[in-house]
């Protein structure tokens, strides 16, 4: 016999990357600073990003048949094209990720953003896709 | 069109990026809407979670029913359940509650070719596992919407303490008795002697000399108390000095900080990165030098000499991971400045009998060392159940498959 669960969302979403970084600035102690002046020669200025206002992904190449499919299978506001969602998902947080994010380079960034809802949405998707 | 599965985005080997491949477009699958804890089994102990939950938000949803997972690795606060499992993630507390792997009893994974849903009972003889097949597919071999894991009830204590061992090799004899006694801690992180004085130094003034090893017990009283006693007698033996609780709570205050200080170090010109791999008790040192040694090589070829700091984070009866911290000056060109001591590091892995990954996976990074893992036939057999579940190649082109 098998008890019945219902299904459970969480109350508190974890929050979003934001572009090129882990999160929010946090300082670092100075004896850590301290520790890697006397251990490196670090520019005066530092080596600050490219401001995320700056950045543009290319135009985006989705076909407008796959668009309109998608949009039929997952409802036209779960299918995202512009650049700011395309960006939020240009790449993950290796190293050579996040500087080439801080140097402007937007080329790892999709040509859409799905958001399935269920297992069922996301085969409908790799059925378009495929 | 090339499909990118997509969690919380935390991949450090390439796993993301959105290449195309030999199609015209791709797109990202953002699971975040698969947010669900769709079943809770409190008499077999297991919870089925939908794949775009985030680690936090899993907790949050157990621990209403006074359970946990666990699994707590540095990316914690933005991972997602469906890529701990489609990376075979390994967490600070992995050697008390197991890697994430283990704690898989069944999935549902969508692939071009169709559903699967792989697990039925907590251990079978029926063919191989095929739910390990599809584990750490990495999006490449299908999208994984939900898993059911075993949970375990929220620990009642929860008891730090850190020991002093006169050096590197010390440790690693230490934490082998440990594992070997099966009396490893739920957390046991062991740094060499350069990290022990770098995170001493920036911790207070007087760094402690030798190597510190971090320990943390979770559980019942009852257990944690004898686990402690085993661990004790085990670390006495084996020549290390408790230190108490107090530079536990450094640690456990800054465990999910290291990627939010990378942020700063790249703000101020420093290049910062980390890579982790594994091998046996017998090869471990001669690994540990050799991967550090090739590090220092090839950035000091660079114009740039290193700092290179380690930690074994994870132990077993018969081997264990290292995990290597890189700081240096930024070069002209960085992402190129990385990728020749990567290159280094790989090569000096590889041929120290080391596996390329022993948690963060393949992704495209790590790619150009799969055939040393696998050899041409394992290689062979990845690409076959690639061409079978996903015959177009869309899904995550470039990532995983040799």
């Amino acid at each position: 016999m098998t008890a019945h669960f219902e299904p459970e969302r969480p109350a508190t979403r974890a929050d979003d990357l934001p572009w090129a970084r882990w999160g929010a600035p946090r300082p670092l102690p100075q004896a850590a600073l301290d520790l890697l002046r006397s251990a490196f020669t670090l520019p005066e200025q530092g080596a600050p990003a490219v401001p995320a206002e700056r950045v543009r992904p290319a135009e985006s190449r989705l076909p407008e048949t796959a668009r309109s499919a998608f949009a039929a299978a997952l409802g036209a506001e779960h299918v995202h094209t512009g650049d700011a969602a395309r960006l939020a998902r240009a790449g993950g947080q290796s190293t050579p990720d996040l500087l080439r994010r801080r140097a402007g380079d937007a080329s790892a960034a999709p040509d859409a953003v799905l958001l399935p809802g269920d297992a069922g949405e996301v085969a409908a998707v790799l059925r378009v896709a495929g | 069109m090339a499909v990118v599965p997509y969690g919380g985005g935390t991949s450090v080997v390439g796993g993301l990026d959105a290449l195309r491949g030999e199609h015209g477009s791709v797109v990202t699958l953002d699971l975040r809407r698969l947010d669900r804890m769709t079943d809770l089994d409190p008499v077999s102990m297991t919870a089925t979670l939908e794949a775009g939950l985030r680690a936090p938000e899993a907790e949050e949803l157990l621990r209403r029913h006074g359970m946990t997972l666990g699994h707590v690795p540095q990316s914690f606060e933005h991972a997602s359940i469906g890529g701990f499992a489609a990376t075979r993630s390994a967490g600070q507390a992995s050697a008390g509650y197991g890697r994430f792997d283990a704690m898989v009893t069944a999935l549902t994974v969508v692939t071009p070719a169709g559903t699967l849903r792989l697990g039925r009972a907590p251990a079978s003889a029926a063919g191989p596992d095929l739910r390990q097949l599809f584990l750490d597919g990495e999006g490449a071999l299908g999208v994984i919407t939900d898993v059911t894991v075993r949970v375990r009830p929220v620990p009642e204590v929860l008891l730090d303490e850190a020991w002093s061992v006169p050096d590197f090799a010390a440790g690693t004899a230490a934490l082998r008795g440990l594992a070997q006694a099966g009396a490893l801690p739920t957390v046991a992180r062991l740094s060499d002697e350069l990290e022990t004085a770098i995170m001493g130094s920036v911790a207070g003034p007087r760094p402690p000399p030798g190597c510190q090893l971090v320990t943390c017990y979770e559980g019942t009283a009852e257990t944690v108390e004898a686990r402690r006693a085993a661990a004790h007698r085990v670390l006495t033996a084996a020549g290390a000095t408790p230190l108490g609780a107090g530079p536990v709570a450094g640690w456990r205050e800054g465990r999910f900080s290291a990627p939010y200080l990378r942020d700063t170090l790249l703000d101020a010109g420093a290049l910062a990165e980390t890579l982790e791999t594994a091998a046996s008790w017998r090869r471990l040192p001669e690994l540990y030098g050799a991967v550090r040694d090739a590090l220092t090589a090839a950035l000091g070829a660079s114009g740039t000499p290193p700092i290179v700091m380690a930690h074994v984070s994870h132990a077993y009866p018969d081997g264990a991971s290292l995990y290597y911290t890189v700081l240096a000056a930024q070069a002209a060109d960085p992402v190129a400045q990385w990728a020749a001591a990567k290159r280094a590091a790989g090569d000096a892995i590889v041929g120290c009998g080391g596996t390329i990954t022993h948690h963060h996976a393949v992704g495209a990074d790590h790619r150009p060392w799969m055939r040393a893992e696998t050899g041409e036939l394992g290689a062979e057999v990845l690409r076959a159940v690639k061409r079978t579940v996903d015959p177009r190649g869309i899904l995550n082109p470039g990532k995983l498959i040799p």
